[in-house]
């Protein structure tokens, strides 16, 4: 088979105009593709209140997680009269 | 604003050169005109990070277009696949489920559709270089210097591909007549 006589056969081919709608189209969907925009300072907003939460964060578990120290316990062991000792009955 | 105006200049330049590439790749209208669309809107979304300085627009443009066929069929040949098995376990249906679209190549006329319908499927059976570089210079008429630009490859080496597409399509299409 003379494979360069066959692709003559490829010269038939004529060149099309593509669809006049086809803009409106691709207008439309490059439109669904834009991304909302967001305002700085809005970012700086969003931003802020994130660091001033972090922060927030930070400091109640700092603060409030300090270890109890034994001197501590026996302030409130005494000034709550509890008893220390395991014997049930020694009362 | 200026974007758009320059993105419409861009789309009324090379809308024939996607679409027809896009036809020739495909042989289907309404895929052609699908992956038209989205060659321009990558066009567009990239359009700022082109540099004139690498390629020329058109090469740019042709690249992006071979590059979205060249994915389409092979989301159609896995799709093609997965259908087949599917069909596997539904052998209620004796149907596909998926379907695979016709021949539908506007610029050929009526009295050659039976040939180049053919020869069409015999191409879209080469590997992908060896079909790019095929379509880009027997159909599109592509001098052989152009050709390598765009597929990023050196004459000799674009020149050694055509011999290949043509040995394999002789063979296909021996294999198609001996059918």
């Amino acid at each position: 088979m003379n494979i360069d006589k066959k692709l003559e056969a490829l010269q038939k081919i004529k060149r099309v105009e593509a669809p006049p709608f086809l803009l409106t189209r691709i207008e439309a969907k490059i439109n669904s593709y834009a991304p909302t925009h967001i305002s700085p300072q809005w970012k700086w907003i969003i931003t802020a209140s994130f660091t001033i939460l972090l922060f927030a964060n930070a400091y109640v578990v700092f603060s409030f997680n300090k270890p109890v120290t034994v001197n501590n316990i026996e302030k409130v062991v005494t000034s709550m009269h509890l008893s220390t000792s395991n014997d049930l009955y020694n009362e | 604003m200026q974007d758009d105006l320059h993105f419409t200049t861009v789309y009324e330049s090379y809308k024939n050169l996607v679409f027809n590439l896009s036809l020739h790749y495909l042989g289907n209208k309404e895929d052609a005109q699908d992956i038209t669309q989205e060659v321009f809107v990558k066009i567009h979304q990239h359009l700022h990070k082109y540099d004139p300085t690498s390629s020329s627009l058109k090469t740019w443009i042709y690249r992006i277009t071979i590059n979205q066929n060249l994915d389409f069929l092979k989301a159609r040949r896995t799709k093609k696949r997965f259908g087949l098995i599917t069909s596997l376990f539904h052998p209620d249906s004796n149907e596909l489920l998926t379907e695979v679209s016709h021949f539908d190549h506007p610029g050929i006329a009526l009295e050659n559709k039976k040939e180049l319908e053919d020869l069409f499927r015999s191409i879209n059976c080469l590997p992908d270089r060896q079909k790019t570089a095929l379509i880009l210079s027997k159909i599109e008429d592509r001098p052989q210097r152009e050709v390598a630009e765009i597929m990023n490859l050196g004459v000799k080496a674009v020149e050694s591909l055509i011999q290949r597409a043509k040995a394999n399509l002789s063979k296909i299409l021996n294999e198609t007549k001996g059918n």
